[in-house]
């Protein structure tokens, strides 16, 4: 024992030991590490939230909604929220492991790591013998996920295969759980609405309510409740304002406020659940049976009872027996058991207790819906474009929001760190700057909080980029492209404080989202849909029809364009386009459509044709500005075809040419240009051509707007990509460019061209009324031509409907058009040049009424089978007449002009 | 009169004399700690509010108690280790069939509301039967000094584990190779012993339970510079008080400004996790000052024990002083990841009234030590 106190400076010793290494310990992780566990925690508690911005509305001239932003929901999953006796987490758990273990060590470590006891069968069991009390994993699976789970008895097939099937159920039970949010995304606002019986489809969320309040205005407060829950329960999310409309009808019935209504009616179930308690048990016991015979029931309801638990599965009968008792007509039963549950049920339920479901998160984000109609149509989960097929309006005129992910934010370059700004070209060519880009991370957002980004970027990174949730919708075409940096807003961000659980527990910063701008086109939408439904008969009419057909070699020409403004103020009235939409995508397009796929020409009124004698008014207006009578300076047409072997070839100016001009009186007297104009005489307009030089016509055309040169801009109205007119790449004489050959120009502008033609006045295009109703100016330019010279081509443009190649057509001559039709021949690429190779751009632009020009116009077909007259004209004579039948559309056809019907 | 109260004063003194009264001073300013870091950890969590209040209010009883126990006669004392040590494996016995389970293991005994941790129990009691035992053990033969004691330890051990309960367990090895050291065992013997128990417990791993497992390879994950393992479930509490203790930083975020704690992302923070709180808090250098504050405290008592001339008193004081010791190493070794996850609380300042209860009974037994040591040694006939 005399041994014992020298022995005691062991002690002594292992406690400096134990001291020395603890704070050794402590010194490495509290001060050489503290940068990292410090970003760790922040990233424990700091959550970042984008608030996206509504896009702004477009609204037609009329104020029509044609499309706006509404909220959507999205259900999310979190697995870190879930304990591990959770089913669900228990699937999401294996699954996030597998992934794990397969992008760490590949798949040959998969069998060992699961057999070492990461997750065992046994140990991914005991949630569901929770459940249940059934022993066995697979035999539990079985009964509570119908999965197929023999296949994972070890004994029967390989380790590996049992694996990889339980990860295809796993996905596929993670996939169903996402499904529902595409049903949300496509379906939501129908399948609501359709729920009640004998409505339609147009009704909406606040429609619905409409209907509600009477019928809640003689109830009592309990039974009040209960309808506004079992009803608004469904239409809780048909829109964003939806909690508006909820609080307004509770505070008109008098009834507390929404969480005290939701915590009243748990009350009630409690309440009542002692008096279900047998019934209850009897039906757990069918179920049970049930899924012993293998009939076992849907996903999504047994995603919901695992989701809510057993208490959640009392609720369809309490709600049962009180739509029994209350004998309540239309009652929709929720969550009824094998009734597959609504994904809007499922948010319905959540967002109004998310703090009792932590790990499932409802999601709010904005998407595009079409108030005037959409035609669902699925596309597959791989395609990211928010595509919409529109059913009765122009998809290529309004077009489609893309959203798209974007890539982990990367740090800034140096040219980025400049500050890189966007420009929005205005109607008067002036450029302002838009947003600046951000000069640290080009998402979108507002900068925020630098430092916080700076220190958490790498986390960040990785978190939006593993979640997705860094999106961003922008226009994909049409005018929700052209017009996107009005209707885009500027997304928000939002820091906040989150506990472990998820649950929002402070918010240090907030950048709010600004919504996007509202934009009023000027697009008259009933002429436009008309319009559109017009091109598309007269098109199959004219045997177009191809997309239907699938023909290729005709496949390149089948489109046509009608466009209308207003002659006086430029305001384009309608744009229609045919084909009016996408039909297929190209990977989806037949084989021997895919390599001319391009060629399927859309948004047609602001795409190049070739002119053809539609120029020739253009000609006959700088013929006579140059000279002051030009006719006498060219030699006389004998009206027929100088072409050789067929009484020979016409000469001008020392050289022949072939002209095909049919046979028309002769031109020079009494009234040359305007019989020219009439008769659309090509050999008198080759040798103006000729006369003029490059410059003549190059001049006659920019005077309205139809030409540029190579290197010069075009100032382009807001909202309208129209592509630059002028002559094309082919190197055509002088007499085939002054009849129109090798010059093109899109319909739009051929129409403003006549309205100059027609008013004196040049008007500046415009597509957008205002925007968030402040009205854009309108502008124009005076041409400055002497009334002599464009009274002369008036009055020949006036006869081409009375006695020229447009005559015979009662509608034109009843409204007193004054037009010019224009064809321009083409060959079909691939067949031998012969009748069936020859193709016509057909053209008939002009304005009316005559005298006092109130609109213009210009119809287009490319790939007809007629020249301009035949095609073109009897088009625009149709589409007159078929004005006359349609009154709402009256105030489009001058007031003589109208039927006595139709007046 | 004046003669009367002096007379008073000195048989007080002298029936104090011997008294441990800087250990209990030592070990109510740790335990005062230790309220206020339980405040700290639970005071935001409503159905948590009471804890802080409660280990205050055992904090103040138990003090007394103990003092008690340091004035019992020594041959009581003695008479009691053997019938204590056959209750606390009976204990533990039935604990297996009648325990409450919570999270997983049957480690509690739930009594109206109180909930009692038998294990905790053990292990002054161990402390006490070790020092029974081996107070005649001189010369550390190999089986009655060395084997023996370690028989008596593993009974209780296998029955622990069994619970599952492999912290406490564990940690009454180093006490009963201190106190056979102690009584004159070799050291190079121990030494020995100890690598032959590492290797069985080596080889013992594949019998370990799945989360046993799962912790001990997140803990050799984080050597290996794999994180991966490390956020996956098993490896939570581990990277969470890694977290809270790293972010601590110099000199912490400030009393009751834990944001691990404050948000509820340290587990079981009050108990397992007291000492991340404290990191969190106080930083390097608070956390430091309680880690010396402790070790000092544990070589006081060692130092006191040097000092007491009875094999019995000796042997209690060195077996209490490691018990402390070993604590404070697993504790603060699993909150810092030296070593892999378990649950041990820190005795004197984590919540829980059985493993406050011990620490106090072990005191208890320290201040018998101290007060029995001259006065009773001439008349005790187990000298």
């Amino acid at each position: 024992m005399k041994r014992g106190p020298a022995r005691f400076r062991v002690f002594f010793v292992l406690a400096a030991l134990v001291a020395i290494l603890l704070s050794l310990q402590l010194a490495d992780l509290q001060i050489l590490q503290k940068q990292t566990w410090a970003k760790e925690r922040a990233g424990n508690i700091l959550g970042r939230e984008f608030l996206s911005a509504p896009r702004g509305r477009i609204l037609a001239k009329d104020g029509i909604v044609l499309v706006e932003d509404r909220m959507r929901f999205e259900l999310a999953i979190q697995y870190r929220y879930f304990r591990r006796q959770h089913p669900l987490a228990l699937l999401l758990h294996f699954d996030q492991l597998t992934r794990w273990i397969q992008q760490e060590e590949g798949d040959s470590i998969l069998a060992r790591r699961f057999r070492g006891g990461l997750v065992t069968t046994a140990q991914a069991g005991q949630g569901l013998q929770y459940q249940d009390g059934v022993e066995r994993f697979e035999e539990a699976l079985d009964r509570w996920l119908s999965l197929p789970c023999s296949k994972l008895r070890r004994q029967g097939i390989g380790l590996q295969l049992a694996l990889s099937s339980l990860r295809f159920y796993t996905f596929r039970l993670l996939s169903l759980t996402v499904e529902g949010d595409q049903t949300a995304r496509f379906g939501k606002d129908y399948q609501i609405s359709s729920r009640f019986n004998g409505w339609g489809q147009e009704q909406d969320g606040l429609s619905i309510l409409a209907r509600f309040a009477p019928a809640l205005t003689g109830l009592e407060g309990r039974r009040a409740e209960i309808e506004l829950r079992s009803r608004l329960g469904q239409v809780l999310i048909a829109g964003h304002d939806h909690l508006r409309y909820l609080d307004g009808l509770l505070a008109k019935e008098k009834i507390p406020p929404r969480n005290t209504v939701f915590q009243r009616l748990d009350s009630l179930r409690i309440r009542h659940s002692h008096v279900l308690h047998r019934w209850l048990a009897k039906l757990q016991q069918k179920r049970i049976e049930r899924a012993k015979d293998k009939d076992s029931e849907g996903f999504v309801p047994m995603i919901v009872r695992f989701v809510f638990g057993e208490e959640r599965l009392e609720a369809p009968d309490l709600e049962a027996r009180i739509e029994k008792r209350y004998d309540i007509e239309g009652y929709q039963r929720l969550l009824f058991p094998g009734v597959p549950v609504s994904f809007d049920t499922i948010v319905a339920l959540i967002i109004g207790r998310q703090e009792r479901y932590p790990g499932f998160r409802i999601q709010e984000r904005y998407g595009r819906f079409y108030p005037r109609g959409t035609e669902e149509r699925r596309y597959p989960k791989s395609q990211i474009y928010d595509a919409k097929m529109l059913q009765g309006l122009p998809p290529v005129t309004l077009g489609w929001v893309k959203t798209w992910w974007k890539d982990p934010p990367k740090e800034p370059q140096a040219n980025e760190a400049a500050g890189e700004k966007e420009v929005v070209r205005t109607q008067d060519g002036q450029t302002t700057d838009a947003q600046p880009k951000r000069p640290r991370m080009d998402h979108g957002l507002s900068p925020l909080e630098d430092d916080a980004f700076e220190t958490l970027s790498e986390q960040l990174r990785s978190y939006w980029f593993d979640k997705g949730r860094l999106s961003k919708r922008e226009g994909g075409s049409g005018l929700e492209k052209s017009l996107d940096p009005i209707l885009r807003g500027k997304g928000g961000l939002r820091s906040t404080f989150t506990d472990r659980l998820g649950r929002e527990v402070g918010m240090p910063n907030m950048a709010e989202a600004k919504p996007g701008r509202d934009v009023k086109v000027t697009l008259d939408w009933d002429l436009q849909g008309f319009a559109e439904q017009h091109l598309e008969r007269m098109a199959k009419e004219m045997g177009f029809g191809l997309h239907d057909t699938g023909k290729s070699h005709t496949s390149h020409y089948s489109s046509a364009a009608l466009a209308m403004i207003d002659a006086r103020t430029g305001d384009v009235l309608c744009m229609a386009s045919y084909p009016r939409a996408l039909l297929v995508r190209r990977k989806d397009a037949p084989d021997e459509l895919r390599p001319t796929w391009k060629n399927f020409t859309l948004d047609r009124p602001s795409r190049l044709g070739l002119i053809g004698s539609t120029i020739k008014p253009f000609m006959a207006v700088e013929a006579l500005i140059r000279f002051p009578e030009p006719l006498a300076l060219i030699e006389e047409c004998q009206g027929f075809n100088y072409q050789q072997g067929s009484g020979g070839r016409f000469s001008y100016q020392g050289r022949s040419f072939s002209v095909s001009c049919h046979s028309h009186l002769a031109l020079h007297v009494p009234e040359g240009v305007e019989n020219a104009i009439q008769e659309s005489c090509n050999a008198c307009f080759c040798q103006l051509g000729r006369l003029m030089g490059r410059g003549g016509i190059e001049a006659g055309l920019r005077r309205f707007g139809l030409f540029y040169a190579k290197n010069e801009k075009m100032v382009l109205p807001l909202g309208l990509n129209l592509r630059k007119p002028g002559f094309d790449r082919a190197e055509w004489p002088l007499n085939r460019r002054g009849i129109g050959y090798g010059v093109e120009a899109v319909p739009l502008l051929v129409a403003r061209a006549y309205a100059g033609l027609g008013t004196g006045r040049l008007p500046d295009l415009r597509i957008v009324d205002s925007i968030d109703g402040i009205r854009q100016d309108r502008s124009g330019q005076d041409l400055g031509i002497q009334e002599r010279i464009l009274s002369r081509v008036r009055r020949g443009l006036e006869r081409v409907v009375t006695r020229g190649t447009a005559r015979g057509y009662p509608w034109l001559r009843r409204a007193t058009v004054a037009g010019k039709t224009g064809t321009a021949i083409l060959w079909v690429p691939g067949l031998e040049r012969g009748k069936d190779a020859k193709r016509y751009r057909a053209w008939f632009s002009g304005y009316y009424p005559s005298k006092q020009p109130a609109i213009a116009f210009s119809c287009a077909f490319f790939g007809a089978k007629q020249g301009g007259g035949k095609a073109a004209a009897k088009s625009m004579d149709a589409f007159f007449a078929s004005l006359d039948a349609h009154p709402e559309l009256h105030r489009y056809l001058p007031s003589f002009a109208r039927s006595r019907r139709g007046r | 009169m004046r003669l009367e109260r002096s007379q008073r004063w000195d048989r007080i003194k002298e029936r104090f004399e011997g008294f441990p009264f800087s250990v209990w001073i030592w070990a109510i300013l740790l335990g005062a700690i230790g309220v206020v870091f339980i405040h700290s950890a639970t005071f935001r969590i409503e159905s948590r509010i009471g804890m802080a209040p409660k280990q205050a209010l055992v904090l103040a009883i138990l003090p007394g108690i103990a003092g008690l126990l340091a004035f019992a006669k020594r041959r009581r004392v003695l008479d009691l280790a053997w019938p204590l040590f056959f209750l606390a494996l009976l204990t533990l016995v039935v604990l297996l069939f009648y325990g409450t389970t919570i999270n997983g293991a049957r480690r509690w005994f739930r009594l109206g509301g109180l909930s009692i941790q038998p294990s905790e129990f053990v292990k002054p009691v161990m402390i006490l039967v070790l020092a029974r035992y081996l107070r005649f053990e001189v010369g550390g033969r190999l089986w009655k000094g060395i084997l023996m004691p370690l028989g008596l330890t593993l009974v209780p051990m296998v029955l622990m584990i069994r619970q599952p309960d492999l912290g406490s367990a564990l940690a009454l090895l180093p006490v009963t190779f201190a106190m056979a050291f102690v009584a004159g065992a070799r050291g190079r013997t121990l030494i020995a012993l100890a690598l032959i128990g590492f290797l069985f417990l080596v080889l013992l791993f594949p019998f370990l339970h799945d989360y046993q497992k799962e912790r001990v390879q997140v803990w050799l994950s984080q050597w290996l510079h794999s994180d991966g393992l490390k956020k996956l479930g098993a490896g939570y509490h581990l990277h969470q008080s890694q977290i809270a203790v790293g972010s601590g930083g110099l000199f912490g975020d400030g009393l009751f400004r834990g944001v691990q704690s404050r948000y509820d992302f340290l587990p079981y923070r009050s108990t397992d996790f007291l000492f991340s709180v404290i990191a969190e808090e106080t930083g390097f250098l608070g956390s430091t000052l309680l880690i010396l504050l402790y070790t000092g405290f544990c070589a006081w008592i060692f130092k006191l024990g040097a000092s007491i001339r009875d094999r019995f008193g000796r042997l209690l004081a060195v077996g209490v002083g490691t018990y402390f010791l070993t604590h404070l190493w697993i504790h603060v070794g699993v909150t810092t990841g030296l070593l892999p996850t378990t649950g041990l609380p820190l005795p004197l300042l984590s919540f829980g009234r059985s493993s406050v209860s011990a620490a106090w009974l072990a005191l208890g037994l320290l201040g018998h030590a101290l007060v029995q040591r001259e006065r009773n040694l001439s008349r005790d006939r187990y000298l």
